[in-house]
């Protein structure tokens, strides 16, 4: 290769010397082949403000080449009207003002654009200098293949041929954050998806600091300002112990906004300690309402829904329940209008417990619903701190019901037609309610919400509340039947003792196969539970023993495998091993009853 | 002495406030929200008013702006501390706006200093 055929553009340019390579008389400059080149070619600029292509200055003509040769959008504003001339690359962000934007007037060709750059214009057309504006939001139009999107434009003046500012030339940032169809701008599009969500956090948080903030300096200054007048013995008598009364007052409450936040905080984080035991929902909700009627009596809201005759038992965490349920309540009167209503329902719906807390409150919009169990989320528009939320009840709510096996979720019509948030939680002892005739009347299925009249909010029949004779067949018998569990962990015996006690099942626990083996020969027992995974020796072990003991009563127990291994193969495992029967763990209760009463009933009942 | 119309939401803060002016020769008024400040501001014509903003029925921006733009000007013209939880500056823009004299954020004052500018105002009356 011969040195002239290495000399590059650049190195060819000598300070002083003409640009080499220049065609003498350029037309415009030598085209790619592109729909715009054609579109260029094929327009009828003579009537246009820029004239016929042949009496275009060579500044323009450049301009026009560069333009149309790069594959980034580009674009050239030229003459007093700004002649919109762009390249293929601003196609998809053009949307629907392709192709009529080619070769128009900035105004007419993009109106809205051309008042949001204007001042970035003048200081390129007027004082010649080089800009990049701020983001400047593109408004997408109907059906165009782009998203919500902001582009940034670098605009440099173009001289003319007599030495002013002819026109402007336009780099177009329009990299990830606008959108359009194919690969890399999905890509982009998912990008500016998730900044915006970062930057809408991240808002979030900040208004959670300041509404927090709010609630620690109330209590603050009375504390501050009051320990000052007694302090400076400004008052006296009566008025100190007032004083004194205050700053205890204010004490405590902020102490215990610092827990309940730390509370929220941990929960939404998704740390979670369960302090599990027998838990009344009805209970609850009469607590709850104790705490939650000051607060609705104020606004004269209704509440519904009080000493539900019902049973409706589950084993959980008697206080997180409660937060959750107050959460759920207090949101709805928050957000209810005075002279609303507010109702709790119970219900047992496909062996869970339903609880739906329903509102005639504002409703939610249908965009906002998927976010609504999010930490630091809470509707739009600033109304946050003129509801004194946290933007973390929701959030605390899901992660309690899904710490409980459990779920939640929202129904709502939309704005101004109320909102009906739904727990679901597996019961204790309820009983196997079948699924789809739960609540006979109700629109909605298996939400109850006794009580409200709303409209978009189904409104129950309820003449009286469910009970086991209207939702269910006879019911197993189990009481009195001996029953072994064997367990390494406390919380699981203590979780199915609590279970089948429920039924009258008299329950012995052991916490390893060797305590199991030691009962099963000195009593006798209608039905053997166990874990299969345990240290020492394991659930296999057990059953072969038990399959081997001396006594009849002890060699012939029906066994069931409790066990967190759910698979086929694992059931069959057990099975194969000498248990009769294989149950899943986390335990289906109404299984377990079924089970239970079959293989105990199959093998003649040791009653006590 | 002065009349001191005290809008807050919370008790607490008011009989706080009601307290240290009573302390130091002042009289005040208490008043548990911005609808009933606005509607007891006419008749009780105060000297100054102090003005929480955060307040559920009505903040305290909205209920300064309906005072400014009284027909009475004595009223319009009343002395305004606005009484905050927070210093963001976006709020202390707004209060500027609307003319308002101080700005304090609680738990962040000390009620000597308050108390003698209250005093300031009275001498300048």
């Amino acid at each position: 290769m011969d040195a002239a055929a290495q000399t590059s553009y650049l190195s060819a340019c000598t300070p002083g010397h003409a640009l080499p390579f220049v065609s003498p008389a350029p037309t415009v400059l030598p085209l790619r082949e592109s729909e715009m080149a054609a579109r260029l070619r094929g327009l009828e600029w003579s009537s246009t403000p820029l004239g016929p292509l042949s009496g275009w200055p060579t500044s323009l003509r450049v301009a026009v080449g560069l333009c149309l040769n790069s594959r980034s959008p580009m674009s050239v504003l030229w003459g007093a009207d700004l002649v919109f001339v762009y390249n293929d690359a601003c196609i998809p962000l053009l949307g629907q003002r392709h192709p009529a934007a080619f070769g128009r007037p900035l105004r007419d060709a993009w109106a809205g654009l051309a008042d949001s750059v204007g001042l970035q214009l003048d200081a390129v057309l007027l004082r010649g200098e080089a800009t990049r504006a701020h983001p400047v939001p593109l408004v997408p139009e109907p059906q165009a293949n782009v998203e919500a999107a902001r582009l940034t434009w670098s605009m440099s003046g173009v001289p003319d041929d007599t030495g002013g500012i002819g026109g402007v030339f336009c780099a177009w940032e329009a990299n990830a954050e606008a959108s359009a169809n194919g690969l890399g701008d999905a890509v982009g599009s998912l990008e500016h998806v998730a900044r915006v969500e970062a930057e809408r956090l991240s808002r979030m948080k900040d208004e959670f600091l300041g509404v927090l903030s709010h609630q620690l300096r109330t209590p603050l200054n009375a504390i501050l300002g009051w320990s000052q007048l007694i302090g400076r013995g400004r008052v006296s008598g009566d008025v100190v112990a007032k004083g004194l009364a205050v700053i205890e007052r204010s004490a405590t409450a902020q102490a215990q906004l610092i827990d309940e936040t730390l509370d929220l905080v941990r929960v939404a984080a998704g740390k979670v300690q369960l302090d599990v035991e027998e838990v009344s929902l009805p209970a609850i909700i009469n607590a709850v309402f104790d705490i939650v009627r000051p607060a609705a009596d104020a606004k004269g809201i209704v509440l519904s829904g009080k000493d539900h005759p019902g049973r409706f038992q589950l084993v959980g965490d008697a206080h997180r329940i409660q937060q959750m349920v107050c959460h759920l309540v207090t949101n709805a009167v928050r957000f209810t209008t005075p002279g609303g209503s507010v109702g709790v329902g119970l219900a047992h719906v496909e062996g869970m417990i339903e609880l739906a807390v329903a509102d005639t409150g504002r409703g939610i919009a249908p965009e906002f619903r998927p976010h609504v169990f999010e930490a630091f989320r809470q509707k739009e528009g600033g109304t946050s701190r003129e509801h004194g939320g946290f933007g973390l009840g929701l959030a605390f709510v899901k992660q309690v019901a899904e710490a409980h096996h459990g779920t939640v979720s929202v129904q709502s019509a939309g704005p101004g037609t109320g909102s009906t948030f739904t727990v679901r939680l597996p019961g204790l002892g309820q009983e196997i309610a079948t699924p789809g005739i739960a609540t006979p009347g109700i629109a909605t299925p298996g939400i109850a919400t006794p009580g409200i009249a709303t409209p978009g909010i189904a409104t129950p029949g309820l003449g009286k509340p469910l009970s086991t004779a209207d939702v269910q067949g006879p019911l197993p018998k189990l009481t009195g039947l001996q029953v072994l569990v064997v367990d390494d962990e406390p919380e699981a015996r203590d979780l199915l003792s609590r279970i089948l006690g429920e039924r009258g099942v008299v329950v012995t626990v052991a916490a390893c196969a060797a305590e199991a083996l030691g009962l099963l020969r000195r009593h006798r027992f209608a039905l053997l539970i166990s874990d299969i995974r345990m240290p020492e020796q394991d659930g296999f072990d057990l059953i072969r023993e038990v399959r081997s003991l001396a006594s009849l009563a002890g060699r012939t127990v029906p066994a069931v495998a409790l066990t967190a291994l759910a698979g086929p193969e694992d059931k069959a495992r057990a099975l194969a091993a000498g248990y009769q029967a294989h149950l899943a763990k986390p335990v289906d209760v109404a299984a377990l009853y079924a089970t239970v009463a079959q293989l105990a009933g199959a093998k003649g009942v040791f009653r006590s | 002495m002065i009349k001191v119309m005290i809008v807050d939401d919370s008790a607490d803060l008011r009989m706080l406030l009601a307290s240290a002016l009573t302390s130091a020769g002042h009289r005040s008024i208490e008043v548990g929200g911005g609808l009933e400040a606005l509607a007891r501001v006419e008749a009780e014509r105060p000297d100054l008013i102090l003005l929480d903003i955060s307040m559920p029925d009505l903040d305290g921006f909205a209920v300064l702006a309906r005072i400014r733009s009284m027909s009475n000007e004595r009223v319009a013209r009343t002395p305004v501390w606005m009484m905050t939880a927070d210093g963001d500056p976006a709020s202390i823009r707004s209060a500027c706006k609307l003319a308002a004299l101080e700005y304090f954020v609680k738990g962040n004052y000390d009620i000597d200093d308050l108390l003698e500018r209250v005093g300031q105002v009275d001498a300048n009356r």
